[in-house]
């Protein structure tokens, strides 16, 4: 009976952490391709990278930094700065929402019940249940705080795109 | 717990629906500084801002001391206003602080009692009794200051100084590209000329080099000379439509002043303005 129960908890800790560790990335990976040697840049003019002898670069964008529309190619030997848009694609992450809400409702309601069982324990002055109350409660914060750590929701709510993996400088229109 | 986890599911998609672009540019552009000659007089430095501000700040190139007259000095918009720089209006600003406080506060029995030497009981029961009874003098200061337009500004030679007054470009801006994306259902390129263009303004500047003896005046001419809008045609391909302003208009990202703006339900990161001065001289 106990092992049974144990079975399906570890499944819920497994689900919960593949879908953590697949959707809930903080930052968000892609190729720029064009001239060697091409600077890319922020909308800031931070510097993200510089296109390789093969005319390539891995740019690496924070997801917290929202949806860039453009970044800057500057070609070697030129002073001007090339937008060039960045591609995206849509597709939702409502799998990642519920995980959140899933482990955000599971640490409210486990937390709750836990003080509740606490304090009826402490009164009757029974020790035996308080450990496994406790216990309870640990692996609910566990399973919470996981689920927590996939993001705010708040967060999230830009991230239902995805940066196209191959991205291309305008360097061939405007020299 | 399973409303809270259905009403967090709701999906958030992206949506980029087009890209619009805009240049201004002088009726007679003065490409960099090095374009002017060594003895011109006057140089004229128009700036606009990311939604049309327009600020004009003047360089004095003479040896002498100049004058500008703002009574004499306009702008004008593409809808005709002329307007002075010269702005009579006086304006007031007031600002009052108290100062002082209260006489004859409330005086602590005790202290007294103390000082009389009175101990004992009789002392510690007067030392909880507070009499009362303030008069308040305090006073109001008020500063007032009067803001006066000046009718004239010099300006010591190969010094500069600034119009003073920022004035809106009708027709320039983000906000203006927002609303041509979304009010246009196809795709437009067009490219104007001074005589017919869309937004417009026009500056006069009139200049003293003799003390007053005599002004001279010189005329700059702004105008929109592009707009162009590309669509998304399909969901997300946002470089295709940025290629195609570029295709359109190869000498997009050379002019003094553009905007580039794209109209998505993301609000930032999401336009570029490359401002440079706009020179004319005399």
């Amino acid at each position: 009976m106990i092992m049974g129960r144990i079975k399906y908890i570890l499944f819920g800790m497994v689900t919960m952490l593949a879908v953590s560790f697949t959707s809930c990335s903080s930052t968000q990976t892609f190729m720029v391709q064009g001239v060697p040697g091409t600077v890319i840049s922020s909308p800031t003019n931070q510097r993200l990278g510089v296109l390789d002898n093969m005319g390539q670069a891995q740019i690496k964008t924070k997801r917290k930094d929202g949806y860039y529309h453009y970044l800057q190619a500057q070609v070697p030997g030129s002073n001007l700065q090339v937008p060039f848009a960045l591609d995206y694609k849509n597709h939702s992450r409502a799998a990642q929402r519920g995980a959140f809400a899933f482990g955000k409702y599971t640490l409210l309601v486990g937390s709750i019940g836990c003080s509740i069982g606490s304090i009826a324990c402490l009164i009757a002055g029974e020790k035996g249940p308080i450990v496994g109350v406790l216990l309870g409660g640990a692996l609910g914060g566990a399973l919470g705080g996981l689920a927590l750590s996939a993001g705010n929701p708040k967060d999230i709510i830009n991230r239902d795109y995805d940066y196209m993996k191959r991205q291309t400088t305008n360097s061939d229109i405007l020299k | 717990m399973a409303a809270g986890m259905l009403s967090s599911c709701s999906t958030q998609y992206l949506n980029v629906t087009g890209v619009a672009y805009q240049s201004i540019r002088a009726k007679n552009p003065v490409a960099n500084r090095l374009d002017i000659p060594q003895d011109a007089t006057i140089i004229v430095s128009c700036q606009v801002g990311a939604n049309g501000e327009f600020n004009v700040l003047v360089q004095n190139n003479s040896d002498k001391i100049m004058t500008i007259d703002r009574t004499k000095s306009f702008f004008r918009n593409q809808s005709g206003n002329s307007v002075p720089y010269y702005d009579p209006t006086v304006r007031v600003q007031s600002q009052s602080t108290m100062v002082g406080g209260e006489t004859g506060a409330s005086v602590n029995l005790g202290s007294i009692a103390s000082a009389a030497g009175i101990g004992g009981a009789l002392g510690t029961a007067l030392g909880g009794v507070n009499v009362g009874g303030s008069k308040s003098n305090a006073t109001t200061n008020t500063n007032t200051t009067y803001i006066v337009d000046q009718p004239q500004i010099s300006i010591a030679p190969h010094g500069q100084a600034s119009m003073g007054r920022t004035f809106m470009i009708e027709g320039v801006g983000l906000a203006f590209l927002s609303q041509a994306v979304s009010s246009t259902p196809t795709d437009v390129s067009n490219v104007f000329t001074p005589t017919q263009t869309y937004a417009a303004c026009n500056l006069c500047i009139s200049y003293s080099v003799d003390d007053g003896k005599t002004f001279e005046t010189i005329l700059t001419d702004i105008y929109a000379n592009s707009l162009l809008v590309s669509k998304v045609k399909q969901a997300g391909m946002v470089n295709d439509a940025l290629r195609n302003i570029y295709l359109n208009k190869s000498d997009a990202l050379t002019e003094s002043w553009y905007a580039l703006y794209f109209q998505s339900d993301a609000k930032q990161n999401n336009n570029k303005v490359q401002v440079s001065e706009i020179l004319n001289f005399k």
